[in-house]
């Protein structure tokens, strides 16, 4: 043959393009069960800080204040420019407040963009008044 | 006049340049990927440089280790200005799970300034090119144009 790749040439140029994805304009669906950017739901949570205990890069901060009434304000920070997104804390989370979404165009110029958190209030317990002390009746001999 | 067109044409297409700062391979595959006509991302005029002297965008991946800080130093003194450092992966921004190893030498902006973060663990191709699409429009407000 002369021209060898004629043939593949002419194919070519009836062939669909190899670009598949056309980013700007449309963000093509991520796979079934992808873990991309963390949603965290603060109402559900419990504080169990089971999702810190397993996280390997410690992306998942905790912080507590007391505000005016005495309750404990918690704010639980995920860092997604730390995470693995390996999803131990969705699967350790005994709530399910810990979800890993499908959106995976995580891009920030300034890293506060990049912290998913959450803040709930703990109450602080009501403790019913001690009844008073009733002295002991004396044992008899 | 050749100036000007020089100049527009520069901002058209930015030339990228990778460094693997102790990177696992994985986001390295996937900037590849995004080279590939499959993504494409030459759509965008992007075109991956032999040599920092010729780059205008250093895509950096990995952790930065001891062993490879020098060479990141050295990469980014050499590159230009202005440059856009892009942070790709969880690695440069944080060290991700290396974090306070002995080989790892803090993440990326402790050495320089990080324009853009994508993040990811390895980050999808399509997540690249928008970050690369980001650089490009910090790389025209460093050059002055609009």
């Amino acid at each position: 043959m002369v021209l060898p790749y004629l043939e593949e040439a002419i194919k070519n140029l009836f062939k669909r393009p190899a670009t598949r994805v056309s980013f700007p304009k449309e963000i093509p669906p991520a796979a079934p069960d992808y873990r991309g950017r963390i949603s965290y739901d603060p109402t559900l949570c419990v504080n169990c800080g089971m999702c810190m205990r397993v996280c390997a890069p410690a992306a998942i901060t905790k912080t507590v204040e007391r505000n005016e009434d005495g309750d404990d304000v918690i704010t639980l920070s995920f860092d997604l420019g730390s995470c693995t997104y390996c999803r131990t804390c969705a699967d350790f989370c005994a709530r399910k407040a810990i979800k890993l979404t499908e959106d995976y165009v995580m891009v920030a110029t300034n890293p506060a963009d990049l912290i998913v958190s959450g803040t709930f209030v703990k109450k602080k317990p009501v403790i019913p008044p001690k009844p008073p002390v009733q002295p002991l009746p004396k044992a008899e001999a | 006049m050749f100036k000007k067109l020089i100049k527009k044409s520069a901002g058209k297409s930015p030339w990228l340049f990778h460094v693997n700062a102790g990177s696992c391979n994985g986001c390295d595959i996937e900037i590849v990927a995004c080279l590939t006509p499959r993504y494409d991302a030459e759509r965008f005029g992007f075109k991956l440089a032999g040599t920092p002297r010729h780059a205008d965008i250093i895509v950096v991946s990995g952790p930065v280790t001891s062993q490879t800080k020098e060479r990141v130093l050295r990469v980014l003194a050499q590159a230009p200005e202005p440059k856009v450092v892009v942070a790709v992966g969880s690695c440069p921004q944080s060290c991700n799970v290396f974090k306070g190893s002995y080989s790892v030498e803090g993440p990326l902006k402790n050495l320089t300034h990080v324009d853009v973060e994508v993040c990811g663990c390895a980050p999808k191709p399509e997540a690249i090119m928008a970050g690369l699409v980001e650089a490009t429009k910090i790389l025209r407000e460093k050059r002055g144009e609009n």
